[in-house]
Parts: C-alpha cells; structure tokens; sequence
C-alpha cells in the first residue's frame, strides 16, 4: 500500500513538473500582457516536432535538440508577438481570437508537414530506475530534473537580475515602468518568448514519454489552463504549486477510480475551482469588476 | 423604420434565392454544398446571438451542437423513440445543459468564462471518447435511419428522401433562424443584450437581472446550435466525436468572425464564402484553416467588421443604400470584457 502511494505520488510530481511549467508560460503571457494564450499548446507541439526532426534527421543528442526546439519557438514566438499580440494586448478577447487563429495555423502546417500519425522520439535514457521499490522509467526521472532545473534558474531570473525585475515591473503596471526608462515593448516580447521556450521544452520532453501528433498541444494546454486558474491567473508561485498538485491529484485519481478519465480530474478540479474560488486557491481576491 | 425595410428586402432575398437554388444548380453536389452552407448559418447565427451581442465569450458551441446530434440519435437508436420525439428531446436535452452550465459559469467573465467553458466542452468530448458502451467512442456512429415524414395522419406533408426535400428543411431552419435573430437583437431585449457586453455593471444599475439576460442569450443560442446538430445528423448520417471537439467551436468562429460579428448578414455572408469555396476550389481542408487561421487575425487587427463591413463598404461606395449597422461595426469588439 505504502508502495502504491509512494509510487502515485513520484508519477504525480514528474507529471506535475511539466504542468508547471507550461502553467508558468500561460500565466507569465497573462499576467504581462492580459492575454490568454490558448495557442501556448502549439508552442509545445512545434517545440516538439522539431526535437524530434532534430534528433531522428540529423541524429542531434536529445539534449541539444531540445535547445534547439527551445531556440527555434523563441524566435516564432517573437514573429508571433510582433505580428499579432501586439496589436491586442489587455483586449482580452481579441487576444483570445487572435490564439485560436493561431492554433488553426501552426496545427494545420504540422498536418501539412508530417501528417497526423503518432510519432515519437526515441528516449536517450530507456532504462528504468527503482526508488524505494517504485519503479519508474529514467526518461522520467531525467524530465523531472530538466524541467525542476529550468523552473529554478528562471525563478532566479526573475528574482535577482534586473531584467527579471523588469518583467515584474511591467507586469505590476505597465505605464509606471515606461516611465522608469523600462522598454515595455522588449520586456513583453521577451517574456512571451521565454514562456514559449519552457512550453517547447515540455513538448520536447512529452515526445519522449508519450507521442506527436499535431493536435498533441490541447490536452497540455487544457492542463495548464487548470494550474493557471489553481494558482490565480497572474501569479508565477502559484501556478507552480498549482501544478504539482494537479499532477498528484490526476495520479490519484487515475490510481484509485478510473485511468481511462484521468484527463477528466483536471477539469473538474478547474470547475469546481471558478465556481468556488475564480481567483485561485493562492491568488488575493480581487475587485467585483475583474472577475 | 427604413433600416427595418432594407433588413425585410435582405431576407426575402436570400429566402426567394435559396428557394430557387436547387431549380438554378440541380446538381446533388451542389445542393448538398448549399445544405452545408445553411448548416453554418445557423451555428455561426447562434453564436453570433451569445459572442456577438451578448458579448459572452463562451467557446462550447460545437459541444451544444454535438449533444443536439448525439441525444437525438441515441434516443432513437438505443431507446426507439420515434425521430421527431428525439429530435426535440435532443434539443430540450441541449438547452438543460445549457442552463445549468450557464447558471454555474456565466458570472464568470473574459478569459475565465472563456476557460471554464472549454472546460465544460473537452469533458464532453472525453464522455464521448470513453463511454464506449453508450457511445461508440471514437469510432463514432453511422447514421441508418431517415427522419420520419411530416404530416398529419392520412395525410403526408413532407417526405425526406432526397437531397431537395432535406435542403428545404434546411433553408426553413436557417430562415426561421435568421427570422429569431434579428427579432431577438432588434427587441427591447436585444438591447439590454448589447448594454451588456458594452457596459455590464450599467445594465445592472439600469436595474436589469443581466444574470438572466445573459442565461437565456446562452440558452437560446446553444438550443439553436442543438437544433443544427439534431437536424444534420440523419442528414450527414455519421456522427463521431471529433466533429463536435474545440477545433469545430474554432472553425464556427472563424466564420463568425470573418463574415463580421455582431450583424445579421455577416455569419451568413461567412458561410456562403467560407464554406462553399473551398469546396468548389478544391482546396485541401488543412490550407483551408491555415488561411482562415491568417484572414481571422488580420481581421482582428486591422478590420473588426469583417466580410460584412467590407460589403457595406462596397455597398456604399456604390451609393446604393446606406444599411444600417454602420455604427455598431465601427464599434471596438472588445468592450465586452
């Protein structure tokens, strides 16, 4: 018993991680430029596709490959920023049309280029690891510790450089930190592009423990709506707790009633949440008007 | 009112077209086209009555759509109930859904409605996915049976046995739709639905239950989109889950949006240009979305009234008539948050 819940829970955080961090994207996007990115699952998806051309065409180590992914998003994310959301910031809405424009775009071109039949890339470390008798597959034990690693040298990023505190500071108030000599511009571009990175990073990760196909970014984004709101749309530390509780809540749910709806658990979660408490279980309540 | 007459012109236009159309282009394909493209009206119109005017931005269309065609043909297959029973129990089905979700989510506002409604619409689909039993999962479901015929008994109004006799059930739809609409919105009603998505909190001084206001713009269009879903499935004769997931919502929206949200004409200039084309272009449904994908952001940034305002423009220009809506186009369409 003790095993089986040990066990859950190491799934739950290996699988929370990576909700965390696409959460982090999602949550960074809105929380500078108050726009909901539901196209951030896309990112994934590229971020994914060319990982795997990388490591299976051009026989690329795994790792460098997802630098690759992580390089290759940031730059579209930047064309994206410059071509479209900026036109739409703080117009949620428009924001909004403008993501679901650019799913039907970036899915479609990856239909057009390699069709939609699964394929996967293959794990660099395919051996399986005991801890405490759990057993659980290297590749997943290595994405947890890429994706812990990253979360970590971002959060001190945007604790101790002056550019992290940039990106606070527009995301506090924008006008304010223009007229403190901030570059509201580049800091928001910057900032959606790393978020980006992070999300092409998972989709990297995703490919070597699940499959690619070009609709693979729903159901990671669907997740990362669900720590967004879990941790307050907005707040960076919420969305990371939020998404390693999410993580073991689906493990459980999968363990204890039924595997085939473990996608469903976050859902409800979500819902029952914005019914609840719409300004998440960390985030301040804000004014009547907002919500 | 002389808008009022030049809308009435506009209509009986497009009601006295459709009615010639098949004797115009008898070819099965072609009717079979113009049956597709009055399927869109009536989603895009619908959506149109909760994004467009009510300013709601709740993004499970396709799902309402989808629980219209699976009830009603659920309860005829797995239960025998006769077509038109389970045509309105689909329906009646749809707009429950529709009130309790509406009910739980609509004091929600923007990006959360947004959010929890893509919610509501993917476990919808997971339901369809996984409970196989009931629903054939993935594989979806063909569709044998044919509505019954209309009429009373002895005497038989209407017979669905060709693709004609179908395409006048649909242009019917589609018109009494249209018809609704533009009641709705041009009603007292409709304008305590605009004063909603312009200034919600006004509304409410004004001393309007904008909840239900807002409930029944939901109710109404998600019922609307049931009605296309229940309609069509005997029609398209196969339902599957993947035609009623989010993709389909965006697509709805797509046309919605590039015809020109928040006018009548617009979703129905959206789904004559937008859906008929393509076909007839031959162009591949992926290069289809890529582009609609590219016009809908350019709309968004540059022209946010759509086919209908370029139209208009052209309309104009030709000093035909001024038409009305002018001034609700040139409107910022995000004032709804």
């Amino acid at each position: 018993m003790l095993t089986l819940l040990l066990g859950l829970v190491i799934h739950g955080l290996v699988t929370g991680s990576m909700y965390a961090a696409v959460g982090l994207g999602l949550t960074l996007t809105y929380g500078i430029m108050g726009i909901l990115n539901f196209a951030h699952g896309e990112m994934l998806m590229v971020g994914s596709y060319v990982a795997y051309v990388l490591v299976t065409n051009y026989k690329v180590n795994f790792l460098v490959a997802t630098l690759g992914a992580m390089l290759f998003v940031t730059v579209l994310a930047l064309i994206i920023e410059r071509t479209t959301f900026r036109f739409a910031r703080h117009e949620h809405l428009n924001g909004l049309v403008i993501s679901l424009g650019l799913i039907a775009i970036l899915q479609n071109l990856a239909l057009a280029r390699w069709g939609a039949d699964p394929r996967s890339i293959p794990a660099p470390f395919p051996q399986t690891l005991e801890i405490f008798d759990v057993t659980i597959g290297l590749q997943r034990v290595f994405a947890f510790g890429l994706t812990i690693g990253l979360l970590f040298v971002f959060m001190v990023f945007l604790k101790a450089t002056k550019l992290g505190k940039a990106i606070r500071a527009t995301a506090q108030n924008i006008d304010v930190a223009s007229t403190l000599g901030i570059k509201g511009n580049r800091v928001m571009a910057l900032t959606f592009a790393t978020g980006s990175a992070l999300a092409a990073m998972v989709g990297a990760l995703i490919g070597t423990i699940y499959t690619l196909t070009p609709y693979m970014g729903g159901v990671p984004v669907m997740k990362g709506f669900v720590v967004v709101i879990l941790g307050g749309l907005g707040s960076v530390g919420g969305s990371i707790v939020a998404g390693f509780l999410l993580g073991i809540v689906e493990s459980f749910g999968a363990g204890f009633v039924s595997s085939a709806f473990k996608d469903g658990f976050g859902f409800v979660v979500l819902i029952a949440i914005l019914l609840i408490r719409p300004w998440g279980l960390f985030g301040q309540r804000p004014e009547r008007e907002e919500l | 009112m002389k808008s009022n007459r030049i809308y009435a012109l506009q209509f009986c236009g497009f009601v006295a077209f459709g009615a010639l159309y098949p004797w115009l282009f008898p070819s099965d394909y072609l009717i079979h086209l113009a049956s597709l493209v009055l399927l869109y009206i009536v989603l895009t119109s619908s959506l149109n009555l909760i994004i467009g005017y009510t300013g709601q931005f709740a993004v499970a269309h396709a799902a309402f759509y989808g629980v219209g065609a699976y009830a009603s043909v659920l309860l005829v297959i797995r239960l025998g109930v006769p077509f038109w029973a389970a045509w309105a129990g689909g329906i009646l089905l749809a707009g429950m859904f529709a009130l309790v979700i509406g009910l739980l989510t609509l004091h929600l506002k923007g990006a959360y409605l947004a959010i929890c409604t893509f919610a509501f619409s993917e476990l919808f689909r997971l339901t369809l996915d996984n409970w196989v039993s009931l629903t054939n999962g993935a594989n979806g479901i063909i569709v044998k049976f044919t509505p019954t015929p209309i009429g009373i008994p002895g005497l038989v109004l209407w017979r669905f046995e060709s693709r004609r006799s179908y395409y006048y059930f649909f242009l019917f739809l589609a018109a009494a739709t249209l018809w609704f609409i533009y009641r709705t919105v041009s009603s007292n009603l409709g304008r305590v639905l605009r004063a909603i998505r312009q200034d919600e909190m006004l509304a409410l001084t004004a001393g309007f239950h904008t909840m239900r206001y807002k409930v029944f713009a939901f109710v109404t269009g998600s019922m609307l989109a049931a009605v296309a879903g229940a309609s069509y499935a005997p029609y398209l004769s196969f339902i599957a889950p993947d035609l009623f997931d989010m993709n389909e919502t965006i697509y709805i929206m797509m046309v919605m949006m590039i015809g020109g949200i928040r006018t009548i004409a617009g979703p129905v200039w959206g789904s004559i240009v937008l859906v008929s084309l393509p076909q007839i272009l031959e162009i591949k449904p992926f290069i289809r979305m890529i582009i609609y994908g590219l016009v809908l952001i350019i709309i968004m940034v540059r022209l946010p009234g759509g086919l209908a305002q370029i139209v208009e423009v052209l309309i104009g220009s030709l000093g035909w008539a001024r038409v009305r809506g002018e001034k609700e186009v040139a409107e910022e369409p995000s004032s709804g948050e």
